[in-house]
């Protein structure tokens, strides 16, 4: 049903009063105006009459009835009333607008029958002689002897009830503009009442709209400014728990996506409600496109749909690790546990991820290295200790054999110090740089890769190998010298070792851009499969085991100078084809990195 | 959610999505054994392909009873058909995934055969492919979807210059003939299943549009 307008109501209650009192007023008024004034006229016409009788009494006896007639007529005429006689049986003897024997015998006539019983008779009633309403007063004319006939005086009603009806219609349209009026002023009063209330509805409507920081006015009427005031400082909490609940929740959402945990929350039917920003990137979804869906849909990996659904049934917290593939495999640690709402119930359960990739990297390359290590340093001692047994068991007193087997011997005594010496230097460059105890000065670079080349120069000689330097002397970088040339030096003796003889090597190094200078060493050796790359500055990381020994590698050399890069707030890379050579470069600065004292 | 047998049209499709995932992670499991040659994920896979063969049949059983009940509209039989059209495609390309495993373990840690680039860019695709067309699964994209479909010649492509790759390589060294017939098969196998991807992609067109496009293509 459609409501109604409170203004409306008001004003057309206010009006439907003022119309029905007046309209009863006016009715009231002219009916009480209408008999008054008949009365009057009813009196009038008697008064007439009265004044009358004496002489038409007088006259009747005297005078013909032809002369009384004529008296008749004329001073009808000059009362503009009409005036009729009637004798007691009827017959009328004078009237002055007619010739009385053309007339009736009135002797029915209701008034002429109450005066002939000697009282005043008056009617109104349809004139069969003058056509029209009218009103008469009969008396009856006396005297000694009785009655001797009627008078009645008579006037139009016509006339009165034209006086009669000209007085109500100015009642009428006085009422009408009383009406108006009233009208006017109840429809000023009801706007009066109903706007402040418009305006508080108003008021609320924008509060609904959220805008909460506008006030109501306050109105003038007690009732209505109380509501007025109770709705603003309702509209003041509301603006202050929402201020709250928004910077909780920001702060929430500022928290939840500055997380390095990724943070997911699903419903209990395994539809996604949230995910921070670590989550989404971890799992590279969408975020905005995966809210609302279901894991399935969302996150393509078994290991983590089984662990929210493990999560879900069960009551505790549970943890688990999940394996993603995608190029390359990264491991997760899972924790779950179900959410619940006020009343216990469960509404579904928070998954928080931890990416442990690195960490199960670091574990396995100690692990590794562990084992490495052991392994490493296991073979010379064997070989040591195998040749010292075939000595005491008597091989010493064949001079030729024990001579021989003593070089092995002293040969892996050598190796088993090389890999310790390079263990040691590896280890050094590790603590060095993490207590940042690494003195790096900003001094030319060409001295130091002149040294490392000729360090390595009897190698080269030996292959037949020509070293080549390009470097302008003026080239600075920030190094720690006897460093860089340990660095340099490795490159330069692994070049040499896997190339055949006659090949030739280049050193060159040249500034990139004001922060960066790279040195490259590069060979036209056997090169190197690209699926070695990866792993190749790892300790004890051999492509072939057997060549590297026999080449008298310890397996630390790329390892020994990854580290010095680092040291130097640098870095090394690789780039090789197999047959085509390889050219590794190591990246130094010219200035401190603002990021180094976070790196240490 | 393997255990419950899927009763809608909207569990169904959740049990479906979860045997895509570990279709596309065995995918891509094989694939990094490929560059790998890691004998221990290769075996993990092979184990993890049973899991799959039970998922899939799982969902089969599901797909039988929905369409017993006589309780689907003709849009609901259709989602059931390609769901059972899908499935059975998934599971193919589980099992490819493990032939390929099977390889990786016969060409063992072979260090001097090298990887040709054709064979990695062929993973690499088919992988992509499988991603898509399942992305296009999840999301009901049949516009990805054709996408996939039409980047079916290039993996046969692929697949054929890879035959001709290692034609001429067992000419020039006969000794590594058995290695490099195992690449070839590798290479067969990933072009089967960039094959049922397509198979994936054009039943998710059919869903989603309902138009079957599988011929199509030969005219």
């Amino acid at each position: 049903m459609r409501k109604k307008r409170l203004f409306w109501q008001l004003y057309s209650s206010n009006f439907l009063i003022i119309f029905l009192a007046l309209f009863a007023f006016t009715f009231l008024i002219s009916s009480s105006f209408k008999s008054l004034f008949l009365d009057e006229v009813s009196e009038d016409l008697q008064s007439r009459a009265k004044l009358l009788h004496d002489d038409i009494v007088h006259r009747i006896g005297e005078q013909s009835n032809r002369a009384i007639d004529d008296f008749i007529v004329d001073l009808g005429r000059r009362s503009s009333t009409r005036i009729t006689i009637i004798l007691p049986d009827g017959t009328v003897i004078a009237d002055s607008e007619r010739d009385p024997h053309s007339m009736d015998n009135h002797r029915n006539r209701p008034e002429i029958r109450r005066a002939m019983k000697g009282d005043v008779g008056t009617s109104t009633r349809f004139s069969m002689t003058l056509q029209q309403n009218t009103m008469y007063a009969a008396i009856p004319l006396r005297d000694e002897g009785g009655i001797l006939g009627v008078l009645r005086t008579a006037v139009p009603v016509h006339k009165i009830e034209e006086n009669v009806e000209r007085l109500q219609w100015q009642i009428v349209g006085g009422g009408l503009i009383i009406t108006l009026l009233a009208g006017l002023m109840s429809l000023y009063i009801s706007r009066r009442i109903t706007r402040p209330i418009q305006e508080l509805k108003q008021g609320a409507r924008r509060f609904a709209e959220g805008k909460l920081d506008v006030r109501l006015p306050i109105p003038e009427s007690e009732e209505l400014s109380d509501l007025a005031e109770v709705m603003n400082s309702m509209a003041e909490q509301l603006q202050d728990r929402i201020t709250i609940i928004t910077q909780q929740h920001s702060e929430q959402t500022a928290v939840l996506s500055s997380m390095m945990e990724g943070v997911l929350a699903f419903d209990t039917e395994e539809q996604l409600i949230n995910i921070n920003r670590s989550a989404a990137r971890l799992l590279r979804i969408d975020p905005e496109k995966a809210r609302g869906k279901s894991i399935q849909e969302v996150v393509r990996n078994v290991g983590l749909q089984r662990f929210v659904e493990r999560a879900l049934s069960s009551d505790y917290a549970v943890e688990g690790y999940i394996t993603l593939v995608d190029e390359e495999e990264r491991h997760l640690q899972a924790h779950g546990s179900v959410l619940k709402d006020g009343q216990g119930e469960s509404i579904g359960v928070l998954v928080v991820l931890n990416d442990i990739t690195e960490i199960r990297t670091l574990e396995n390359v100690r692990r590794d290295f562990v084992a490495n290590v052991s392994h490493e340093l296991k073979t010379p001692i064997t070989s040591i200790k195998g040749f010292v047994e075939t000595l005491l068991d008597g091989a010493i007193h064949d001079k030729s054999d024990a001579i021989r087997f003593l070089g092995i011997v002293s040969n892996q005594a050598d190796r088993l110090n090389a890999i310790i010496e390079d263990l040691l230097s590896l280890s050094r460059i590790e603590q060095g740089a993490e207590r940042e105890e690494i003195a790096l000065a900003y001094s030319e670079v060409r001295e130091t890769l002149y040294s490392a080349i000729q360090s390595c120069q009897h190698d080269a000689d030996q292959k037949k190998i020509a070293v080549h330097l390009d470097c302008s002397p003026d080239l600075h970088a920030l190094n720690n010298p006897p460093l860089l040339e340990q660095a340099i030096v490795n490159l330069i003796s692994n070049a040499i070792k896997y190339s055949e003889d006659g090949k030739s090597v280049w050193v060159t190094a040249q500034r990139i851009n004001d922060d960066e200078i790279r040195i490259d060493i590069r060979d036209e050796g056997y090169g190197i499969e690209a699926e070695h790359l990866p792993r190749l500055f790892e300790r004890f990381y051999r492509i072939d085991k057997a060549r590297s020994r026999k080449m008298g590698g310890t397996g630390l050399g790329l390892a020994i100078v990854k580290h010095i890069a680092q040291a130097h707030h640098g870095h090394v890379e690789v780039q090789s084809k197999p047959g085509s050579g390889s050219t590794f470069t190591i990246f130094l600065r010219t200035n401190i990195p603002e990021e180094a004292h976070v790196q240490a | 959610m393997k255990d419950r047998s899927a009763h809608t049209p909207d569990l169904l499709k959740r049990k479906l999505l979860q045997l895509s995932a570990l279709v596309e992670e065995n995918a891509r499991r094989c694939v990094l054994t490929i560059r790998a040659r890691d004998r221990d994920a290769a075996r993990g896979l092979i184990e993890a392909d049973r899991e799959i063969d039970e998922l899939e049949i799982s969902i089969e059983e599901d797909c039988i009873a929905m369409l017993q009940a006589r309780i689907l509209d003709d849009s609901g039989i259709q989602f059931v058909v390609a769901v059972l059209k899908i499935n059975a495609d998934l599971e193919r390309i589980g099992d490819l995934a493990s032939n390929v495993a099977h390889r990786v373990l016969s060409i063992g840690q072979h260090h001097q055969l090298v990887l040709p680039d054709e064979l990695m860019t062929l993973a690499d695709r088919t992988l992509s492919m499988l991603k898509h067309s399942l992305d296009a699964l999840v999301d009901m994209d049949s516009a990805l979807a054709r996408e996939v479909c039409a980047r079916d010649q290039e993996v046969d492509m692929l697949n054929r210059s890879m035959y001709e790759l290692v034609r001429d390589r067992i000419h020039a060294s006969p000794e590594q003939a058995e290695r490099l017939i195992h690449l070839l098969s590798i290479s067969r196998y990933l072009e089967r299943m960039a094959d049922y991807a397509t198979n994936i992609a054009e039943n998710v067109v059919y869903i989603s549009e309902g138009e079957i496009i599988r011929h199509r293509r030969s005219d």
